[in-house]
């Protein structure tokens, strides 16, 4: 309502000859104009953000409560959470927007002179009298003020001298630019998020064949070893993955990466090459005895019912999950056909733990596929506890099961091999989000830890002779009631004490003259 | 010495540290009950309301523990666990080469430790004891927590994870620690506040102190009993339901308690009297000395979002992943952010600004010790908790 008058009022000032030459130029009728306004206003308030800001809390605690797999799905990448925050934003923005003139004049555009009652009416405020003329108190007093640390502007008329004195005045910005922070940090994660990709890949140990970033990179990337390190009870202690980046011209680079230190391949605005996490892996070596010279056999990796086989010389040493990842046998057990004898083996990898002093150690069994309706797998041998030892296997040191599994004139050797899971990024945004962050924390730690503060003084002569002046000084600040009180006494003492030095100067001048 | 030694010395130092903190407990409640006796005119002219120096009146015999000595002796103590605190921490640091923030055996205690500092800086400047009380109730509370839960764990070291071998966890958690003992003695103030004033009497502090902490108390009580849905359940409309009834059931009970407060007001007349002269001033001080600690500790949370956002953009490729911990140090971040806008943008002062800092507290146990526990129960995937918790 309040809206409408106002309105109202402003056409009638206008006049109707303005007004028709206003309407001309903007299409949007009145009334939809006033409607935009009304909510671009309501958005301007400080409690229309409150109430936003304790809407998201609330969704967001629940959402840190419930399992984000059930029906209130996906909270945070939910249409009407983006919504929320895209108001929040508006909200902040439009603060931020309508503030910047009012802060900017506060803290630099501030008057000096003022009437007496000016001084008079605050709660902090002092009275003082000085035996100097105005203008040499006023000097006393610039002195006193610079002392503590305030800048200091004087303006002289008519006989009295006014001063205005601050601390901190850039600081006061300090809320206008976190906020300008945060605003532009939620534009930067969005732009991230359209920008940028995150995709996992896994990368088996030196010898395995390198594998496509993609995403239009062209780049290739290879593992060319990999140290795993455990602690005495079996946990990782470490592992670092050396890789190489090989680029569509063939050019390749090097570097070496582990959990907390990732690649910046590119810098920063490239591409992030991050060690996610680590599994065990195994290639089964199958091996035809009965030829001569002994040949290795082709398989197939056998999972949920279906079947991934491999070339005979290139055999496979994951088990594909169908979603672009892996399962390492590491993590349980893998089942692997070998069609030419008809053969089913399943293999089991149990990682070394020094503090009980065991060793690497594999289980095998190998077992007949009914051959008939009714018929149950037919197990031909179980081999467990099998030793993993460092071997020399085709000319490189490997590490392999040392006591082989023969079972109807196959040989089953297992190669194990590390694996790494990578997380290989591109983020465009990220050095801008965290500049943000920084802005953020540089308007928190202006306002919070510099706080504003104001003093005004106005310096009159105190009797018609002008030689002695009665002086009002009033202080304001944004650091707590108690806490400037006791500074506002402590720079009042430091004036008089710079009062009374100046006297006695004077008064030792007047006498030498 | 040995590295069995150590632990073995650092776990004899924290628990007689527990100890000699729940005797400085005992010292400053007596310190904050025992009537003023008749101060020295100086110290009172200073505006000093706490620690004064009792004098006897009319020749009158003194007792020998006066508020005064109480006070001092809560405080004697105090520094005493505090130096076996410290002594224990550091000879854990050194048998485990890594600061001993990282399983919830050391949190806690580590927490403990940040907040006793804080503290005793603060006594100083604020010469006053009579938030002492509220602070070693905590201090006791999470040490007490740590040691008996997870007292076994004083004499083993527990590796380091990959993920934690960084200078960020320095950075991050010290800075965490900080802001989080800031936090605290806004919250102990503000509770001091409160029971000082005997606000928490007024009707309007009342429902908002109790509101959020009687939900929060509820939906605990629905975890234990199974009602909120777990891993692997279907979130049915019955639980909806039970949830929304369990909000709704425990906002009445409030507001019952609400408007009994203001029916017992209009029969009896006011039950809060306005503090006059010194008492008044101790108020004001304590209110704007919970708004200093707060105004402190929220630039540092901030950091403690940033640096944890850039060491998890290091180790995990991803800034922020809508973790619990990352969203629950976020909303203390927004709590607070909002808690210094109601102060300053609306000018709000006293009772209901205490009643803020005191939920706000509550925030940062959730956010600090109570979500391991909650993501634990509720079978919600976190990478932030403590191995032994879960």
């Amino acid at each position: 309502m309040a809206f409408a008058a106002k309105a109202r009022r402003r056409d009638r000032d206008v006049g109707s000859e303005t007004m028709a030459v206003r309407q001309q130029r903007l299409t949007i009728p009145r009334v939809h104009r006033m409607s935009f306004a009304r909510i671009w206003g309501t958005m301007r308030s400080m409690t229309f953000a409150i109430f936003m800001l304790a809407g998201i809390l609330a969704v967001v605690i629940a959402g840190s409560l419930l399992p984000q797999d059930k029906g209130i799905r996906y909270i945070y990448e939910s249409w009407w959470f983006y919504g929320l925050n895209f108001l929040l934003m508006l909200s902040v923005l439009s603060c931020v927007r309508g503030r910047i003139r009012p802060v900017y004049r506060y803290a630099f555009k501030v008057p000096v002179v003022h009437r007496p009652e000016f001084y008079r009416a605050a709660e902090t405020v002092q009275d003082m009298e000085a035996g100097l003329p105005p203008a040499t108190a006023g000097r006393a007093v610039v002195k006193a003020l610079r002392r503590c640390h305030y800048r200091v502007e004087t303006v002289e008329r008519e006989g009295k001298t006014y001063i205005l004195a601050d601390r901190f005045r850039a600081m006061r910005l300090g809320s206008l630019v976190s906020h300008l922070g945060i605003v532009l940090m939620v534009a930067s994660i969005a732009w991230g998020a359209i920008a940028g990709w995150l995709d996992s890949a896994v990368l088996v140990e030196a010898g395995g064949a390198p594998i496509a970033i993609g995403h239009g990179t062209g780049l290739m990337l290879r593992s060319d070893g990999f140290n795993f390190g455990l602690y005495p009870d079996g946990l990782p202690r470490n592992f670092r993955d050396q890789l190489t980046v090989i680029e569509s011209n063939g050019t390749e680079h090097h570097d070496t990466i582990d959990v907390n230190t990732p690649w910046y391949y590119g810098g920063i605005f490239g591409y992030d090459i991050h060690q996610a996490s680590f599994a065990v892996s195994a290639r089964l070596i199958a091996i035809d005895t009965r030829q001569s010279p002994s040949k290795p056999l082709s398989y197939c990796v056998l999972e949920d019912n279906t079947q991934s086989c491999g070339g005979g010389s290139d055999p496979l040493l994951l088990a594909p999950l169908g979603d672009g990842s892996y399962r390492p046998i590491g993590n349980g057990i893998s089942a692997f056909y070998l069609p030419d004898r008809d053969l089913a083996v399943t293999l089991t990898f149990h990682d070394a733990i020094p503090n009980q002093q065991q060793p690497p150690t594999a289980v095998v069994t190998v077992a007949r596929p009914p051959q008939k309706a009714g018929q149950t797998m037919r197990i031909l041998k179980e081999a467990a506890d099998i030793p993993v030892g460092t071997r020399d296997f085709n000319g490189t040191m490997e590490q392999i099961t040392t006591t082989p599994v023969e079972v109807g004139g196959v040989r089953f050797i297992l190669l194990i091999r590390r694996v790494a899971g990578l997380n290989i990024g591109h983020n465009p945004a990220v050095p801008f989000i965290f500049t943000t962050f920084a802005l953020i924390l540089l308007g928190l730690v202006s306002v919070l830890y510099f706080p504003f503060s104001r003093l005004w003084l106005y310096i009159a002569p105190d009797d018609d002779s002008g030689i002695s002046s009665r002086m009002l000084m009033r202080g304001s600040s944004e650091k707590s009631r108690q806490g400037f009180k006791r500074r506002f006494e402590e720079i009042g003492r430091v004036v008089r004490r710079e009062l009374d030095t100046a006297s006695k100067e004077l008064e030792m001048e007047g006498r030498t003259s | 010495m040995s590295q069995d030694q150590l632990l073995h010395f650092s776990s004899t130092c924290l628990f007689l540290g527990f100890w000699i903190y729940a005797l400085a407990l005992l010292f400053y409640i007596a310190h904050a009950i025992a009537p003023e006796v008749r101060a020295v005119t100086a110290r009172v002219a200073t505006g000093s309301p706490g620690g004064t120096i009792a004098l006897s009146g009319g020749g009158r015999a003194e007792p020998v523990f006066n508020r005064y000595r109480l006070g001092l002796t809560a405080t004697g103590l105090a520094y005493g666990g505090y130096l076996l605190a410290t002594l224990g921490l550091a000879a854990r640091w050194d048998a485990q080469g890594y600061w001993p923030v990282a399983n919830a055996f050391e949190a806690p205690i580590a927490f403990s430790w940040a907040i006793v500092t804080v503290y005793l800086v603060a006594e100083k400047l604020m010469r006053t004891r009579i938030v002492g009380w509220a602070i070693f109730l905590f201090v006791v509370g999470f040490s007490g927590y740590s040691l008996f839960n997870f007292g076994s764990g004083s004499t083993v070291i527990d590796p380091l994870r990959p993920a934690l071998q960084s200078n960020w966890l320095r950075i991050h958690v010290g800075m965490a620690m900080t802001c989080y003992s800031f936090f605290a003695l806004g919250g102990a103030l503000s509770i001091t506040y409160l029971v000082r004033s005997g606000a928490w009497r007024r009707p309007h502090t009342f429902a908002l102190a109790i509101w959020p902490v009687s939900i929060v108390v509820g939906i605990l009580l629905g975890i234990y009993i199974g009602r909120w849905p777990g891993s692997g359940d279907a979130l049915t409309a019955s639980k909806v339901l039970g949830i929304a009834c369990e909000i709704v059931v425990l906002s009445a009970v409030t507001f019952l308690g609400y408007k009994g407060l203001e029916r017992r007001i209009a029969l009896e007349g006011p039950l809060v009297t306005r503090a006059e002269g010194p008492e008044a001033e101790l108020l004001e001080q304590l209110d704007e000395w919970s708004y200093r600690a707060i105004s402190i500790g929220l630039p540092m949370i901030a950091f403690v979002l940033m640096s944890g956002a850039i060491w998890a953009q290091m180790a995990w490729s991803t800034f922020w992943s809508w973790d619990p911990k990352e969203i629950w140090a976020l909303i203390t971040f927004v709590y607070y952010a909002l808690y210094v806008h109601v102060r300053v943008q609306r000018g709000w002062r006293g009772a209901p600004m205490a009643a803020l800092g005191m939920v706000g507290f509550v925030i940062v146990i959730i956010s600090f010790l109570g979500l391991a526990y909650l993501v634990g129960t509720l079978g919600i995937f976190s990478l932030h908790t403590f191995g032994n918790v879960q």
